[in-house]
């Protein structure tokens, strides 16, 4: 009897198949290098990241300085943002690596931009943790693709396409970081997201003097209480005026 | 409005350092073991792709000598979390006292797993650790936080008490 348990409790109790090995890659966090220090792990990760996230920002006239977006309440308000009516109740994104729902924020992006110091115009995405643990979270990798409908192309050495850079009609597009670091932004560095609050994470966009549409590209990242980070989800900004008050007389070429 | 997206799937690195054939070798087991710590397949499946996934972060970076012990190990410690949330769940608490959760055509031993199910939980995870993932006495002691003779009296409390259950089975 003895050995006819022990083969028993030996053999595998189930014959389960195991789903597809993508499903695993796809749901786990990135390899960490065994001794590599964390910057060597971020400019490894950005390339990566580069390659994800993407946001879309309509820029548009608009008469005062002020980026709209579609917004909802925030408990923690921005320090120099206007406050906004709800718009939208924005949606939930999951910025973990699995659907469980202890790795979901609920995202939401605040009505009204700002600009900073240097000119530049800031949206704010809120997220929300509604779980009772706090995560860390990261906007990692943005960059902004303008597309102008109207004035002038800006002179940029980032300029991507420009059909014809002397016409102040033309359709022109030009890539611009999402800045990080030197306007006191959050990007490019976890952030704590305390549960049941909403922590605003300001995104410096680089488009002074330009009027047109963007798209920008970035990439939320979660990290773990193990030091462990996933890649997660991708911002999506659709609407944002900038004012028509600024000349976009910089660009020409 | 947020996308979400799924990290890209490195197709090339895919089997390169043998995860892909060890993770097919391990998830039988894993979630048998799994499964009869929550007694819920899906729970297991869960679980059981949640300790792949923490498995391949770690895999060849040097920081775990023995994959298979370490991913049982974390396996138990995520079916802790897992059973504490059932205490508390009357659905899970009405499966544990039916056969369902082992009417599965791929369930080869439904009479070993309802009995080993019937084990107090230290017992289940003891019995678990040493069968399934091979470990030593000392280790399935070293993983579970407890003294090495704690785990013997465990491992022989569960096989005596699976024999007299499983005694009249052929």
């Amino acid at each position: 009897m003895t050995d006819d348990l022990e083969r028993r409790l030996r053999s595998p109790w189930v014959g389960s198949q195991p789903p597809p090995v993508e499903s695993i890659y796809s749901m786990a966090p990135r390899r960490r290098p065994a001794h590599r220090p964390t910057g060597m792990r971020i400019i490894a990760a950005a390339a990566t990241i580069a390659l994800l996230g993407i946001a879309a920002v309509v820029v548009r006239d608009a008469p005062s300085e002020e980026i709209v977006v579609a917004a909802s309440p925030s408990t923690t308000e921005p320090t120099r943002s206007t406050p906004a009516p709800d718009v939208d109740s924005g949606a939930r994104v999951d910025i973990g690596r699995s659907t469980r729902s202890e790795h979901l924020l609920d995202y939401q992006v605040r009505e009204h931009a700002v600009r900073d110091e240097a000119g530049n115009w800031v949206v704010f995405v809120g997220l929300h943790n509604p779980t009772t643990s706090p995560v860390e979270v990261m906007v990692h990798g943005a960059t902004a693709v303008l597309r102008g409908t109207t004035g002038d192309c800006p002179a940029s050495p980032a300029i991507a396409s420009d059909p014809d850079p002397g016409d102040p009609t033309t359709n022109c597009t030009w890539t611009s970081p999402v800045m990080s670091g030197a306007t006191g932004s959050v990007l490019d560095r976890f952030i704590t997201i305390h549960p049941d609050l909403t922590t605003w994470i300001p995104l410096p966009i680089r488009a002074d003097d330009w009027v047109g549409s963007a798209v920008i590209h970035g990439q939320l990242l979660w990290r773990s209480d193990t030091g462990d980070w996933w890649k997660g989800s991708v911002i999506v900004i659709e609407r944002v005026p900038l004012p028509s008050a600024v000349s976009p007389d910089r660009g020409g070429g | 409005m947020i996308v979400p997206e799924r990290p890209r799937l490195e197709g090339a690195q895919q089997d390169d350092d043998g995860f892909a054939s060890w993770y097919v070798e391990v998830w039988p087991r894993l979630v048998g073991f799994l499964l009869v710590q929550t007694r819920d397949r899906q729970e297991a499946e869960d679980l059981a792709a949640e300790t792949m996934a923490r498995s391949l972060a770690r895999w060849g970076t040097g920081d775990v000598e023995r994959p298979t012990a370490w991913a049982f190990t974390v396996a138990m410690n995520l079916s802790r979390r897992s059973f504490r949330r059932q205490v508390r769940d009357r659905a899970a608490a009405q499966r544990w006292a039916t056969r369902d959760w082992v009417a599965e055509p791929d369930v080869r031993d439904p009479d070993l797993l309802v009995a080993l199910a019937g084990l107090p939980r230290r017992q289940r995870l003891a019995v678990g650790l040493f069968y399934l993932a091979d470990l030593t006495q000392a280790e399935v002691a070293r993983s579970m936080g407890i003294s090495p003779g704690t785990a013997a009296a465990l491992l022989h409390q569960a096989r005596t008490r699976l024999r007299r259950q499983l005694g009249g089975e052929p």
